[in-house]
């Protein structure tokens, strides 16, 4: 065993330190604010990022990467989320998005897409969850029904779309047909936002702007070149594209970050806070370093092909309920002025409002916990058969 | 650069958990608890394993070895110090070695027994031991009171070593308690299904299922930090000793949880590695000092890994 990172990896790492100390504002907490030059120092950083092929990291050069290993993946992943995230909504076309239109697309759109995700220039939004279709993705009931000049008429609602507002691509959820189970019949459409039929309403939430909106399908038109993979069959595509994004987010990074700054960021106070409270300092440390592992554990699983999807599960069931524990540690740790607006120079505790409020949805994100559980539950009850 | 354990060693634990369990696994804890079995015998059955003559500090392949080893002991209640003596390694010098508090009268479990006894400090100094009669009761019922003699200099890696290996020996009982709770769950049924059935069962056994792959990812990131023979593996032992035992009370909750009424009973294995577990989770220290002792070593050297401070953007 070794766990130390290799020489290429911790390159890595100090490239992009270097690329986010350089281009990266000290008080950048992410691209979705109602400053819209986060969002525009999140642009500009995905095309840094692209022009090195730092941005599809593990895309071949042809494709516009480098050819890393899934470890600097893990690297890269571990080092923008600890930053807060400066590829802003692009980290969805890294971990999924991009992989599956490589995996699944015709060269049309291999050509259409992926050169202009390895550069950074374009953003997508998942049409995924409907309003009667959260945890139950696949009882969905957005219809795609054949048009008499061919091709299909949309008709639905999509909700807690992020990014939607910004995004200039959609990747769609649809039902095509009826089947005979509800995982039938679905297909996955590619289209641009800008499309007459889409209307985007954001929606106010404590997690801040840009996360949610309602995305409202009415007569959007689309053709056999926007399926990606095959018609009704689009269920095959999602089930890969939620595996990619199981591991996404890197949020233990940031959780180590925040915690090991806490001593130093709030200076004099710290002496003065109760034992039990640094106790639980010390066990988040110690969680955090857990799922840091566990995280890792699955990558290297998956590229041995050994995984069972309950290891990811459980890493994901892990990585949001640490995200929530570090939230209530670093708020008890920053004592009042957890409440009541934090001074704007104070960045420390601007990102553990930050923190709190985001990591409220870590156990819903991307598949509730609930699932999570189920799935392990699932795994280790037909093992033992 | 695998992190995962080799598959050597994860073979080795194989054989060692085969043996165990062909004479007789958990019920030889029973029988030695209950005055009908022999401890010593007990350990007897791996000498033809190279169990004893294991030197975890030789190199990687033996440290592992040594950690599946004491992870199958634990998987059958490890009526004996096997991680102790394992710590030892097998040449001159004590046949085994506990970590003890600073305490006037510190306990060592299976202090008893003739092994040659030191205990370590957790600066790495050691002192050999004179051992009173086990104290009895139902809960580690071969714990004794020690007298230290005179520290002197020893391995500055052996405290890392004893404590990393007595995770081990937990994690394998905390994996075998979620075994035996899969199984009766499975089992067991009522209102006319298993329990296995129910969703609250179902998320019960999440728990132990979580708690556990989360400690064994620590316990072989400790072990890797343990070999490395760095300086920051007695800070790493003591962040994996917190975890260890937090785990176990999680697991042992639901395991005797889901298990019931039956579980307490000793005709029922988790209820022996429930008690069994009891000694590694309480000596040196339990829960709360292990946490105070991990932050007292945080504040000098702060736990090791990318997000470290140095280097830390503000």
């Amino acid at each position: 065993m070794d766990f130390a990172d290799t020489p290429e990896e911790a390159a890595l790492r100090t490239e992009l330190r270097g690329l986010v100390d350089e281009h990266v504002p000290d008080d950048f907490l992410g691209a979705f604010t109602d400053d819209p030059t986060d969002l525009a120092t999140a642009q500009a950083f995905c095309r840094l990022l692209g022009e090195r092929g730092l941005l599809m990291l593990s895309w071949p050069p042809e494709l516009g990467g480098r050819g890393g290993t899934s470890r600097q993946l893990t690297v890269a992943r571990e080092e923008m989320w600890a930053a807060h995230e400066p590829r802003g909504a692009q980290y969805m076309n890294v971990n999924w998005i991009g992989p599956t239109i490589q995996r699944f697309g015709t060269e049309q759109q291999r050509a259409t897409h992926l050169r202009a995700i390895a550069e950074g220039t374009v953003i997508w939004c998942q049409g995924f969850s409907e309003p009667g279709s959260g945890s139950d993705l696949a009882s969905l009931r957005t219809a795609a029904r054949p048009h008499p000049d061919g091709g299909w008429e949309v008709h639905g609602q999509k909700v807690w779309t992020s990014y939607a507002t910004m995004a200039d691509w959609i990747f769609l959820l649809a039902r095509t047909s009826t089947g005979a189970k509800k995982h039938h019949g679905i297909t996955v459409f590619l289209v641009p936002m800008t499309r007459p039929g889409i209307e985007v309403r954001p929606i106010s939430a404590m997690v801040g702007p840009h996360h949610l909106n309602e995305v409202f399908l009415d007569g959007l038109r689309v053709g056999p070149d926007d399926v990606l993979g095959e018609v009704d069959h689009g269920w095959t595509l999602v089930r890969e594209a939620l595996a990619f994004e199981r591991v996404g987010i890197a949020r233990y990074a940031r959780c180590e970050r925040l915690l090991n700054l806490a001593p130093q960021a709030v200076g004099e106070r710290w002496a003065e806070l109760p034992e039990a409270l640094k106790h639980r300092w010390a066990v988040a440390l110690v969680h955090a370093r857990q799922v840091r592992l566990m995280a890792r554990s699955v990558v290297d699983k998956q590229d041995t092909g050994t995984i069972d999807p309950a290891d990811a599960a459980a890493y994901r069931v892990a990585v949001t309920r640490l995200d929530q524990e570090v939230a209530e540690v670093l708020m008890d740790i920053v004592e009042e002025r957890a409440v009541g607006g934090p001074a704007t120079h104070e960045v420390f505790l601007r990102a553990v409002d930050d923190h709190w409020r985001y990591a409220q949805a870590a156990t819903l994100a991307a598949g509730s916990i609930e699932m999570q559980r189920v799935l392990i539950a699932r795994s280790a009850l037909a093992g033992a058969r | 650069m695998s992190v995962q354990l080799s598959g050597e060693a994860v073979e080795y634990g194989q054989v060692v958990d085969k043996a165990l369990a062909a004479a007789g696994g958990i019920e030889l804890a029973r029988a030695i608890d209950g005055g009908r079995g022999d401890r010593q015998a007990w350990a007897a059955q791996l000498d033809g394993l190279g169990v004893w003559e294991l030197e975890p500090l030789r190199d990687d392949a033996e440290l592992e070895a040594a950690a599946t080893a004491c992870h199958a002991a634990g998987r059958h209640a490890a009526p004996y110090p096997v991680a102790e003596r394992l710590a030892a390694g097998a040449t001159d010098g004590p046949g085994a070695v506990a970590a003890v508090a600073d305490t006037a009268d510190p306990r060592v479990n299976h202090a008893d027994l003739p092994l040659n006894w030191a205990v370590a400090d957790i600066a790495g100094r050691l002192a050999p031991v004179t051992s009173g009669e086990p104290l009895g009761g139902r809960l580690g019922r071969f714990v004794c009171l020690v007298r230290p003699g005179t520290w002197s200099a020893g391995d500055s890696r052996l405290p890392a070593l004893v404590l990393t290996l007595q995770a081990w020996t937990l994690l394998g009982m905390l994996d075998r308690a979620t075994e035996l709770t899969i199984a009766h769950v499975r089992d067991r049924e009522q209102f006319g299904q298993p329990l296995a059935q129910f969703q609250t069962v179902q998320f019960a056994l999440t728990e132990q299922i979580v708690a556990n792959q989360g400690l064994r990812e620590l316990a072989k990131y400790t072990l890797w930090s343990v070999g490395t023979g760095r300086a920051a593996a007695l800070t790493d032992a003591l962040a994996l000793r917190v975890a260890a035992q937090e785990a176990a009370e999680s697991v042992f909750r639901v395991g005797h949880q889901l298990h019931g009424a039956s579980g307490f009973c000793d005709e029922t294995p988790i209820s022996w590695l429930s008690r069994y577990s009891q000694p590694l989770r309480r000596l040196p220290w339990g829960r709360s000092e292990s946490e105070r002792r991990l932050l007292t070593h945080l504040t000098e050297e702060p736990l090791e890994g990318p997000f470290a401070l140095e280097g830390a953007r503000a």
